[in-house]
């Protein structure tokens, strides 16, 4: 098993061990290949996650499942190829439900990783926001499939001492999830357990009072990323006015937190306002546009029918839309009703609910007030967004960075302390 | 025909057909786009016909669509209650 080979990874060439993994080769001459599901215990590799997909003598194929041989011609990192792998994160954004802000394992989770290596700001895909399963049932464990990407790592590695599987996959095809053998589960020591939830690239295996042990900004990858900067961005504007620029904020489905955060700047907002006029903004209580605009900052996503006509007057009175914060980027929290049926939200809330008074029976509806949406939906799938500002909420510097950016036509860098979403 | 698409869309589908035909695992994803886009090679101008000029708004977003729920619910109250 000695044997070299020589090999070349874009275009540079390298000798390593025959037959060895190419995730493994890679990284022993300091390249990296993203993945998922590939961790180095697993023996055949999976090859479900799809992340370290790579170009092998001009065909694309998985690096993990890839064993390396004489001759070898690999490409890794070309423009089209980062593009496929970066998608291929933003599908798994799209299809699963990952709240960010409020899931346990942030800071902790590969998948979130690998969100900020590539710069994803925005998932290209539209929210499919389907309703899964979360298992309390287990004594120990939560099994919240929202979060699972079906990488598959716990249903191969996860053992009791017998040998037996503690997780397994149940249903079909966009039905399957993992699902907690409860009987096994209870003979695996607390180690174990500790063991597969951190095994789990994501956060859906969780073990109950383990969750918050480590305090937001000191986990994993909040260190290791410190000062990681984000990707710049190659596309700008061109814009010179002699007169201050015009901007325009609003708060659609959201909690307005965002805008606490464009005030966070303290006294910076005083050269702020050198540059910048604010026309229509819950900052200046002005109602409507009373002039174009250059920005506007959009906060929220649209849950009802006001929403959707605010935000298509912003598209009209305004040159470039900012959505600003998680809810305009993918619905936010707003957005976990989408799982619910409308009826049961609004029933909840109006007549069975413990606040509401015995023998209620009305929904609020008049001709006045707007009219609640099926679903909650993002800003980009119902108007053109320029550019997207994610956290939750953005960091203030971060916000007038890219407003200041945008404007002025000048170069930025976002350290990823500002970039972060938690 | 609906007619909602624009330019764009169209890149969009090619685009996204070249990710699929990239990472799938077998043949049948490697070769499941194909349809599609041999549809774009050999009738543009089918697809032409029903583009829509770039435009920034969404037009497939059916506000009507959207809020039927709402308005089934709130009709039912009220013939229910009245």
């Amino acid at each position: 098993m000695n044997n070299l080979v020589n090999i070349t990874i874009d275009s540079k060439k390298y000798q390593v061990q025959e037959g060895k993994n190419l995730v493994d080769a890679a990284k022993e001459n300091g390249i990296y290949i993203p993945t998922l599901c590939h961790f180095h215990e697993v023996n055949p590799p999976l090859g479900t996650c799809r992340i370290c997909t790579v170009s092998v003598n001009g065909k694309t194929t998985t690096s993990c499942t890839t064993k390396v041989y004489e001759g070898m011609e690999v490409e890794i990192n070309t423009p089209e190829l980062l593009n496929t792998r970066k998608a291929i994160i933003e599908m798994l954004y799209a299809e699963g439900n990952h709240f960010c802000p409020s899931c346990e394992k942030s800071g902790h989770c590969d998948m979130q990783n690998l969100g900020y290596d590539m710069g994803i700001t925005v998932s290209r895909f539209p929210h499919v926001y389907s309703n899964k399963v979360v298992d309390f049932n287990s004594d120990r464990m939560i099994m919240e499939s929202n979060r699972c990407i079906l990488c598959k790592r716990c249903v191969e590695e996860v053992k009791t001492k017998d040998g037996k599987d503690v997780f397994s996959f149940i249903n079909r095809g966009i039905k399957t999830r993992v699902h907690i053998d409860y009987e096994e589960e209870a003979k695996l020591t607390d180690a174990e357990a500790l063991r597969a939830m951190n095994l789990c690239p994501v956060g859906a295996i969780l073990v109950k009072g383990m969750i918050y042990e480590q305090p937001f900004g000191e986990r994993k990858y909040d260190i290791v990323g410190k000062d990681k900067q984000a990707p710049k961005r190659d596309t700008f504007k061109k814009r010179k006015d002699e007169n201050k620029f015009i901007v325009a904020t609003t708060s659609l489905a959201g909690c307005f937190g965002c805008h606490m955060s464009l005030l966070d700047i303290d006294t910076g907002i005083l050269d702020i306002l050198e540059i910048v006029e604010l026309n229509k903004s819950p900052l200046t209580d002005i109602k409507k546009f009373s002039k174009r605009c250059d920005i506007g900052l959009i906060e929220g996503g649209c849950a009802n029918s006001e929403n959707i006509e605010v935000l298509k007057e912003f598209r009209k009175k305004c040159d470039i839309l900012i959505a600003f914060g998680e809810c305009a980027i993918m619905g936010g929290i707003p957005a976990m009703r989408n799982f619910v049926p409308l009826k049961e939200c609004l029933e909840e809330a109006y007549i069975h609910g413990l606040t509401s008074e015995i023998g209620a029976n009305v929904i609020p509806n008049h001709e006045d007030i707007p009219k609640l949406l099926n679903n909650v939906y993002p800003c980009n799938e119902i108007v053109k967004i320029d550019y997207f500002i994610p956290g939750c909420p953005p960091n203030a510097n971060h916000i007038w960075k890219v407003v200041k950016n945008i404007l002025l036509n000048e170069e930025y860098s976002i350290t990823h302390e500002e970039f972060k979403y938690d | 025909m609906l007619c909602h698409a624009d330019k764009e869309d169209i890149d969009e589908i090619k685009e996204w057909s070249t990710i699929i035909k990239q990472s799938s695992r077998c043949g049948l994803g490697k070769t499941s786009t194909n349809g599609l886009l041999t549809a774009l090679l050999k009738f543009p101008v089918e697809f032409q016909k029903c583009l829509l000029a770039e435009s920034d708004f969404n037009h497939a977003f059916d506000i009507e669509k959207a809020v039927e729920n709402y308005d089934s619910i709130i009709h039912e109250i009220e013939n229910t209650y009245e």
